[in-house]
């Protein structure tokens, strides 16, 4: 399916603001929007293309439930998860060690928050009803299935809408991936 | 006796309780019940009869509009959610919340929204 670029790149541009502006107020730090970009991947690749750079990484996941199929992946490196946690915590970097529960709920929360930033930024462009699921963690490895069973396909295309947000003073680099399937052509259909 | 108002917190993240009670208490609050879901709100909310409930939307089990639709007429609700789109903020007023906080909000946010309900 075609997607018009200047349509793709106006939402990537809107949610990536909210999404930056989340962050920023979450890590009470300034973020700087690294990355910006949205593409149309096959679902083939759609694993290497989300995998994070990092060996050990820290993935937050949740789908979609309403207005349509698609899912929502936050990911960090594991010491610069650490780090989030203490700056969110207003706790001095380096005070975690190990990510613990209550860690672990921040991450997903951060992940519920960010989603929701980029969503209302589209609803507020397409008049959608847009919803996601409550987020869990999830291995890399299950990464790729999860998100072909949130899009109920494993073959074809999807739109990925891909913010990568730097906490410069502290080298944190967070990736934030909305995927939508190509029901997406609905929802931008209404493009106000 | 409003400081000492019992506030029902739900919100299936942990982190979320723990940062709505550490703001809470800095302004003097201390008396909180939890719920970490839909139905454990509903039951709490009916055996623990809170003065508020700060309930959030994206849960598991029963969301917070299904909550709403439960006990909105008979609670006090400041839903707080990530949720920002207008049509869910509408639906939520529409259902009983007497107040809608988007989440990430700033602290002051949170206390002016108790205190304009239970003092």
């Amino acid at each position: 399916m075609e997607f018009s670029k200047e349509i793709l790149e106006k939402v990537s541009r809107a949610g990536a603001d909210k999404v930056s502006a989340a962050f920023s107020k979450l890590s009470k730090q300034t973020v700087n929007v690294s990355v910006s970009e949205a593409e149309v991947v096959s679902l083939a690749d759609i694993g290497q293309r989300i995998q994070p750079q990092e060996g050990q990484s820290v993935i937050a996941y949740t789908q979609m439930i309403e207005g349509v199929k698609g899912a929502s992946v936050l990911t960090m490196g594991r010491e610069q998860a650490l780090i989030f946690i203490d700056l969110i915590n207003e706790r001095q970097p380096g005070t975690t060690g190990i990510l613990m529960d209550l860690d672990r709920s921040a991450i997903k929360e951060t992940l519920n928050i960010l989603s929701n930033s980029f969503l209302t930024a589209l609803s507020d462009m397409t008049g959608s009803n847009l919803m996601i699921g409550a987020p869990h963690m999830l291995p890399v490895t299950s990464l790729e299935k999860s998100i072909q069973r949130a899009l109920q396909q494993t073959t074809g295309d999807a739109i990925v809408f891909k913010t990568v947000l730097e906490v410069a003073g502290f080298r944190i680099t967070a990736e934030h991936y909305i995927v939508f399937s190509e029901e997406f052509a609905n929802v931008i259909a209404n493009l106000k | 006796m409003a400081k000492d108002s019992k506030i029902l917190l739900v919100d299936d993240s942990a982190f979320m309780r723990n940062v709505l009670k550490n703001i809470l208490q800095g302004a003097g609050y201390s008396n909180f019940v939890e719920a970490g879901d839909g139905n454990e709100a509903v039951e709490k909310f009916k055996s623990e009869s809170p003065e508020l409930v700060l309930l959030d939307i994206i849960m598991p089990v029963k969301g917070g509009v299904e909550v709403l639709e439960e006990i909105g007429k008979d609670a006090k609700v400041v839903v707080i959610s990530a949720v920002g789109q207008d049509a869910v903020i509408e639906e939520s007023k529409s259902k009983g919340a007497i107040g809608y906080i988007v989440k990430p909000f700033d602290n002051d946010q949170v206390i002016a929204e108790v205190k304009k309900v239970i003092g």
